[in-house]
This record gives C-alpha cells, structure tokens and sequence, in this order.
C-alpha cells in the first residue's frame, strides 16, 4: 500500500507541493511590519478572529469580602468570571465534548478551574491521581493559623520533591508561624499566604487544575486551601540526578570538559553561565498529552533570524504524540525529509558548543530530562567538525578537519574501492603488489565481496557488543574482537591478511566521525557502496556517488540547504573545511541569514601594526590616525 | 492569454547563483571532450584543432551579447514565454516542442556514447543494456531533482572535474612535443574559420541560458553567467585538444575514437603512479550525469512550457523510456558517430545559436511595434 502510494506520488507530483516547502529567507522590512501586525492581532483574541462585537465581560462576585458602608455584610469566598458567548460558540463547545466522548477521553479528567471547598479538590485528586492505589502522591492535610483559621492541604509527589523545603519552608510557615501578626489587613488569604507566609523561591498562583497537576508532577509542592478557589505551587523540585559530567560522545582535549546531564534546568542553567546576556531567550513548551515533557526554545534575540525561531516553534507545536522521552523523538518529529539518512539536526551533549551555535544564529530545543540538546539548522560540514577545531590555532584546527574529511571518504569508500581494484580494475595496481594480493588470497575460498561482507559484519558485531556488554569486561572485547577473531580468521584462511588492514583502517575512519548519527550514516551507506563496487566496480561506486551528492544539496535543515555555503554557494567566513583564524571569522555563516551579520569588528586585532585584515579595518586605522593628528 | 495569466501558470524552476549556473553550462557543454569530440576535431582543423574552440567561443560569445541586447527589456520572460506571448502560441509551441526534441536527441546520443565508452574501457563484459539503464535510473532522479539540484551538484563536481583534467592534462606531458602542432594554421586559415563557424554547435550556451534567462538574479549575472560559461568552455576544449595533438598528432588523434582516455593510459609517473584510467572514469561518469540529467530536465521542462502545464516532472518518466528506445536505435557506435559528424555538428548551431537569436530578435521587434502602435492610438 505504502509503496503504490510511493509510486504514486511520483508520477503525479504537483510542482507546487515544493514551493510549500519551507525556505530560510533573509528577512524584510516588509517581514518585520507583518509580524509585529500579527502579535498584535494575537494578543487580543477578539481581534485576532475578526469578531465585529466585543462582548463586554460581566463578573459576578461572590466570595470576596465586600462592604456597605461600614458594616460587614456577609463573607463569601472567591470570585467566578462569567463570559457570555454567541450561540455558535456554544454549539461548538458542544461538538468539541461530544467528540471528545467519542474518542474515550478519559472519565478521570478533572474539571477546568480549581474548586472553592477543599474536600471536592480533594476528591478530584484522588479521582485523577487514582488515589489510594498510586503511592507516589502524598496529600498532606493541616490547618492554616492565625487570625482566619482555615483547612489546606499540600499535595506533591514523593521521590522528585525536596521533603527538607516541604517541612521547614512551607508546613513550618503555615502551621507554626501563621499567628505572627503581620499589618496584612488589606490582603487576601492566599495573598497572605503568598506574600508573607512562604518564603521559597519560586511560589506562583493558579487557577486551573491542568496548571495544578503539571506542577505537582513536576516537582512542585501545591498548596489547596479551603475556600480558595485557587492554588499556590512551591518550587520543590528536588529528585536525584546525575551532577553535571563529563562529555560522553563528544570529548575535546582542548576546551571545557563538562557535558548536559539529566536535569532540564541544569542543561539551560549550563548554557546561560557561558553566555551572560539579557537576549537570550529561553521559551518554554509542554508536549505529550499522556504526560508532558518540557521543551525550551532557547534563541539569541536580535541575532537569529525570527524565521527560524517561527518555523521550529510551529513545528513543534504540531507535534501530536503522547509521550516525548527524549530529544532523539523529537528531532525525528521535526526534522526535514524524514526518510533520509544524512542528519539534518546537530545533537551535542557541549553546552559551550550549543552556546556558540546560539551566538551564530541557529536555536537551541533543549528536551525534558535529555542530555542531548538539538541545535536547528545545521549545516553539514558542521557535522564533521568538534568545538576544539575552534579553539585550537587556526593551522592545527584546519588539519584536523581535513583529516576528518579524509576519514570520511576512507570510512565511506575504501572497502568499495578494494573490491572495485580487485574485481574490476586490477590492472591499476602496480604489478608487486598485485601479486602480493593474490598470494594472500590465494587460501581464502570466498569471493572478495563475501570476505569483506564477512568482516564488515564481524566489526559491526564487535562495535555493537562493546557498547552494549558490561562496563567490566569492556576493554575485553577489543582484545578478543581484533586479535583473536582477526588472527584466528587469518590462520584459518578464511581471511586475507589485507584485508584485515583495510577494515581496520575503515573502522577507525568511521570512528573519528565527531558526530554520532553522522557515522551511522556513514556505516549504512557504506554497505551500499560495497553493493555498487561490486556489481559496477568504480562506475557503480561513482553512480551511487552522484546519487548521493544530489540528495545531500537538496537537503534541507529547516529550510537551509545543508551543503552551503558551499552549494549553493553563498558569502560566508571561511569555516566549512577550511577553518580561518579567529581574528578573521568576521561574519556569522551567511546561510542562517542572521539579523546581525557581523560578529567582530574588522580591527579585531587593532593593537598589531601588522594587522590588514580587510580594506574596512586599512579604513578604519587611517581613521584613527586621522583624528589622532587631528 | 495575458502575460501575468501566463506567468502565473508556468512551472516554478527557482533562482541560481551564478557560479552555479556557470558550472552547469559548461560541464553540459565541455563534456564532449571525454567523447569523441577531439577526435573529430582534429580531423577538421588538423595542427590548427586547438584554436576552433577559441574563435567558436568567440563567435558563440557576440551572439550571446546580440541575444542579451535584446532580451534584456523582457527581464522576468525566458525565451519560450517570449516567443509565446509576442508570436502567439501557434509558433511558440512548435518551437517549444523543436527545442524539447532537440535536447532530448542530444540527450540519447550522448547516453548512447557514454555507455559505449563504459562498455569499452572500465566493463567490458556487462551488457550496454544494463548499463544504459543503470546511467538512466541516475539521470531520471537528477532531472526529478530540478535546476536547483543540478546546479548544486555542478558546483561541487566543477573543482574536481577542474583539478581530475588538470592532472590528466599535464601528467602526460613528458610525451608532449610542441612541433606536433606546426604548421600554425593547420589546413589553413579558412578552413579553420569555417569549422569554427560550425563547431559553434558545440556551444548550447546561448539556448541555455535564453530558456533559463528569468533563473538568474539579475542581468549582470546573466552576463557574466554567458560570458563565464563560453570561456570555459572554450578554454578546456581547446586546452584537451592542445594536449592531445601534442601528444598524439592531428592525424592519430583523428582516428582514436576517444583521445582523453587513450591519454590517461599513457600516463606514467614512476612505479606507482601509472594506468590512472580508471580513476578518470570518475570524470566521465560524473560529467555525463549531470549533463544528461540537464538534456533530460531541459526537454521535459521545455514540452511542459510548450503546453502551459503547471508541472514537468510526470513527463520525466515517459521521455527516460523513450531515452532508452532511442539510445539503441543507432546499430553501433560508428553510426553513432556518424550522425554526429554528419548531422549535429554541422547543422545544430541553427538551432543553438541562429534561432534562438532570430526568435528573440522577431519577439521583442513585434513587441516594440505593438507598444509604438498603442502608444499612437492613446
């Protein structure tokens, strides 16, 4: 079925499907004024929808303490905002429910706003924690002193709130020392409470239950009080993680050592120590409607192109899933054609990679508890790159990277070029070393496909097993995968000793991959050309080849092609192969089209009278001279 | 129909730098040299061969000025939406489908060379069948991949194509002898003038870069584009002919069906640095990709425009199997070759350079004419 309509779609493709697509853009003047008309219109719902007739938003109070006069008339609590609404909307809500039913919402979903009497919050959460069968939710009961005696209670979850700030910053206050007397007159109970009771950190107010839930959920400590129809959730959070380590996948010899762990805030906390500014901007967003996961938007305002930032948070808004467990998800969520095997987002564990990347213009998706945080868009050659290339000498930084591209190829192509030399081309080895090759194959009985298949797979297993065995006896498993099973397969005959040499050399290629899915990419692909090489020898290696280099330029990272700024060509400072010195990384990477161009001035090294860097700095210093005999 | 009703239903073909655009012009139009082109050549200019690419250039390039000069009012038309505006449809579409026609003969007889050439130096047992379907997989997916792709990849490809020709240009020089190519002026300068006049068929830039004139930036892209390409193209034709007849002589070169290769397997630089041939199949393959990928797109773009259809890549699929037909309609390479030398060569510069020229010449006087006549009446 899926393939039919595969077929399908290629024959009946509409041209106009492509322009839909979504493309970076520098952005206009004419961007910026519609945008800011948007906002505008988003603000005010009214507005927005076009509705001629503003309905004008009657309240009714009752609850609070009101007066005529002098004399205290009756005491009621809280206050309930009733907005009237057309009949359509009516109807519509009505659909909305039905369908709701339809699709078996749960019967355990709890009423919008918070109750007024503690004892019906107190059964609702019972009803949605599934209480007394789940163990983790504490409700803990007491009541409040002082002058207006009421019933709380605390509700959090045991395990992942900090049980020292429950007892002595928030039971402690409520209990004990609510008979202080304080001049709180014109306050409202949980005003009162609030403002001078509790002393944590972060106490915020709700009315919603969804808001109520979420927070206990997430470690927070929620305060129900009788009479009150809104709750006060402490920040409690307080569960066991792992500190902040070091870099797993990504490690640099040069450079910070310490990596993103499994705590949402301490990844964002991480990247904003390394970049001080009031600019950067952290968004956040829930996903999942089984149980929610954090995402933050982290951006540089003023520096990345607010397309960018639109385009990643539309996509991730119209994520429909239940569950997001790790930012791995999401990236395949979110990511440009899904179907290809070249990454099209970078993930890094480097919180000091993710804040340079910030400081370039690209956007930051930071994932719950992961220790992965994603960085969109991406360009590829920034795949084959390491945060150290940046911070060693510009010489060393660009030796590197071009070992890293030879590496590639090697990782990519050797297995296919020997069995292409072998089978198809011998004639282009010089002829002592050919005969050398065929006395070594001489006792081996497989065809040079079979054997290399053989030892590709063998080295697979082995790169498998090493990850998945017990930390233990790890090291082990190098010792048994290259010398026993290569001397063994070498003795035995099955092997050529020559080959053993060629996986070898490939294996360390593809693993001097810096990224971790690029060298996914590059172990599946290079089955593939073990397949060409050895149905077409070079032809069928070039073909793939070319079938390859026109997916990759096609390919976009959230509507930047990932080959620029190479191709497309576009003007940039030179940092894909060819990293520049420092002094003269100028601009930010063009292909982002970032609102502020410039990174440095172009007399970054104004103190040297040997500094030339551009005809703007030879400008600037005869400026400078200029006002100095001035 | 009004210009802004055509506009709005033309295929979308994006805009392209001008490296890029560049780059594709002239591996589309330099690729010949890994075929037989120098071979023939030769044969024509004798001593003088190297020259005929140089003066066709420059011929090619006062035609291309001559086309710019006119088109140049019309900026957001390409030449086939001119014609149909200008000449009404009942000639824009024949000459839509001609030009249509003409890539897609190109397409298949430089398909069917390539695969020859394969069959003969690099697979020698596999069937050309199998090998023209396997060039024809690779080339369908380009076109399918549109200008943008192309000219991306072209981009990329051109530096190794650049360094791979450069390599195989001055390794063999240690065979090189400059009186090879004494007398000067080869069969004499007329002659010479004369194939260079047709060896302009060699040169698609112009029609190129007319059908594609609304994908560039701006008209001072258009024209370094048209001057690039052309010099590029002249330059590495002339620089493989000079080589080959250096090494060669006019009168071998002009029998060996494929002077480049029998190039690379001269080249001997030590023990180790020796029998590169297969090595430059890279080369070829590569080039004859991306220029058959480009005959194909030209030709299914070029058949969509003829009848205003929104899309071109559903035609992509029934013009590859008709590739394919027409790949094996020829009985061999010689007949192959014939038609080259016989028909293409002489009389594809009509419609590379002469109609294109004429058309837009005709166009934009008609155009001019209406707009005086409107201009009278108000």
């Amino acid at each position: 079925m899926a393939i039919s309509s595969f077929f399908k779609r290629i024959l009946s493709v509409d041209d106009r499907i492509l322009d839909q697509e979504f493309q970076l853009t520098p952005m206009t003047d004419e961007d910026s004024s519609h945008k800011a008309a948007q906002t505008k219109a988003g603000n005010d719902p009214q507005r927005a929808s076009g509705r001629p007739l503003r309905l004008k938003r009657m309240i009714i109070r009752f609850g609070d303490r009101y007066m005529a006069g002098d004399v205290t008339l009756h005491t009621v609590h809280g206050h309930k905002e009733v907005i009237p609404i057309s009949y359509a909307e009516l109807q519509q809500r009505a659909v909305k429910r039905t369908s709701k039913m339809n699709q078996g919402s749960s019967t355990n979903d709890p009423p919008t706003f918070i109750q007024y009497a503690l004892t019906d919050n107190q059964h609702i959460l019972e009803k949605v924690f599934r209480l007394p069968i789940n163990a983790d939710i504490v409700i803990r009961k007491f009541r409040l002193g002082g002058e207006h005696v009421a019933d709380a209670m605390a509700v959090f979850v045991d395990g992942i709130a900090d049980k020292i700030i429950i007892n002595n910053h928030i039971l402690e206050p409520l209990m004990m020392l609510s008979d202080l007397e304080h001049d709180i007159a014109s306050l409202s109970l949980e005003d009162r409470i609030q403002n001078v009771l509790l002393p944590g950190n972060q106490v915020m107010k709700f009315s919603t239950y969804k808001d109520a839930i979420e927070n206990i959920l997430a470690g927070s400590t929620v305060l129900f009080i009788d009479g009150v129809n809104v709750v006060i959730s402490v920040e409690t959070k307080g569960w066991e993680h792992r500190p902040v380590g070091i870099t797993q996948t990504e490690a640099a010899v040069r450079g910070p050592h310490d990596a993103f762990t499994e705590n949402f805030r301490s990844n964002t906390g991480l990247v904003r120590s390394k970049l001080r500014s009031p600019n950067l901007i952290t968004e956040m967003r829930q996903l999942g409607t089984l149980a929610s996961t954090d995402i933050a938007i982290m951006y540089m305002d003023g520096v990345v192109n607010p397309n960018i930032v639109n385009e990643v948070k539309r996509r991730i808004e119209s994520i429909k899933v239940d569950y997001v467990p790790e930012s791995g998800l999401v990236e395949q969520f979110i990511e440009d054609a899904p179907m290809g095997v070249i990454p099209k987002l970078l993930s890094t564990e480097r919180p000091d990679r993710v804040a340079y990347g910030l400081t370039e213009g690209q956007v930051a998706i930071f994932v719950g508890h992961s220790p992965y945080v994603l960085l969109v868009p991406v360009l590829f050659w920034s795949l084959l790159q390491t945060a150290e290339d940046a911070y060693l000498h510009w010489p060393f930084g660009t030796f590197i990277r071009f070992i890293r591209i030879i590496a590639l190829f090697i990782a990519l192509l050797l297995p296919a070029l020997y069995i292409a030399v072998t089978n198809f081309h011998p004639e282009m080895i010089p002829t002592e070393i050919m005969l050398s090759i065929a006395s070594s194959r001489e006792r081996v009985p497989f065809p040079v496909v079979i054997e290399v298949l053989i030892m590709e797979f063998s080295i697979e297993l082995i790169r498998e097993a090493g990850i998945r065995i017990p930390s233990v006896i790890g090291p082990t498993i190098g010792i048994v995968g290259a010398l026993i099973l290569g001397q063994a397969a070498v003795a035995a005959g099955i092997i050529s000793p020559l080959l053993i040499i060629i996986v070898a050399v490939t294996a360390l290629g593809s693993f001097t991959m810096p990224n971790y899915n690029l060298s996914f990419t590059v172990r599946v692909l290079r089955f593939g050309f073990i397949a060409s090489a050895a149905v077409f020898g070079f032809y069928g290696i070039i073909l793939l080849f070319m079938v390859l280099m026109m997916h990759a330029v096609t390919l976009k990272s959230l509507g930047v092609p990932i080959l620029s700024p190479i191709a497309p060509r576009r003007k940039s400072s030179s940092d894909t192969i060819w990293r520049a010195p420092a002094y003269k990384m100028e601009v930010r990477p063009n292909p982002y089209f970032p609102l502020r161009e410039r990174r440095q001035s172009p007399m970054s090294r104004s103190w040297s009278p040997l500094a030339k860097d551009t005809d703007q700095m030879a400008q600037g210093r005869g400026d400078d001279d200029d006002k100095k005999r001035k | 129909m009004t210009k802004n009703a055509n506009n709005s239903s033309s295929i979308r073909i994006g805009r392209v730098g001008i490296a890029e655009l560049t780059a594709l012009i002239t591996i589309y139009c330099s690729t010949d040299v890994f075929l037989s082109y120098p071979s023939r050549v030769a044969v024509e200019g004798a001593t003088a061969a190297w020259m005929i690419p140089l003066i066709a250039g420059v011929i090619t390039f006062a035609v291309f000025l001559l086309l710019y000069l006119a088109m140049r009012k019309t900026p957001t038309q390409n030449l086939i939406e001119l014609v149909m505006n200008s000449l009404s449809p009942f000639i824009g579409i024949p000459v839509a489908i001609a030009f249509s026609v003409f890539f897609f003969l190109q397409t298949a007889i430089v398909m069917r060379e390539f695969t020859e050439t394969v069959v003969t130096t690099v697979l020698p047992r596999t069937p050309s069948e199998i090998i023209a379907a396997s060039f024809l997989l690779v080339v369908v997916y380009y076109a399918y991949k549109g200008l943008e792709g192309l000219t991306r990849v072209a981009v990329l490809i051109a530096y190794i194509l650049g360094v791979g020709l450069v390599i195989l240009l001055v390794l063999p020089l240690t065979w090189f002898h400059l009186p090879y190519l004494m007398p000067l002026a080869g069969r004499g300068w007329n002659v010479t003038l004369m194939h260079s006049l047709l060896n302009t068929s060699a040169f698609a830039n112009v029609l190129m870069l007319a059908i594609l004139y609304p994908a560039v930036r701006n008209q001072q892209h258009f024209v370094r584009a048209g001057l690039m390409s052309i010099l590029f193209t002249a330059l590495t034709m002339s620089a493989v002919l000079f080589v080959v007849l250096g090494v060669f002589t006019d009168a071998v070169s002009g029998q060996v069906s494929f002077p480049l290769y029998q190039l690379a397997r001269l080249i001997y630089v030590g023990r180790f640095v020796q029998r590169l041939e297969a090595v430059f199949v890279f080369l070829w393959t590569a080039g004859a990709v991306l220029k058959m990928g480009f005959g194909l797109w030209l030709s299914g773009y070029l058949y969509a425009a003829a009848f205003r259809m929104p899309v071109y890549r559903p035609i992509l699929f029934p013009l590859a199997l008709l590739i394919y037909v027409f790949v094996f309609l020829p009985q061999n390479i010689m007949a192959v070759e014939a038609l080259e030398s016989r028909i293409i060569e002489p009389f594809a510069w009509i419609v590379e350079l002469l109609a294109p020229l004429v058309l837009v010449i005709v166009s934009v006087g008609i155009n001019h004419l209406r707009g005086a006549n409107r201009q009278a009446q108000s």
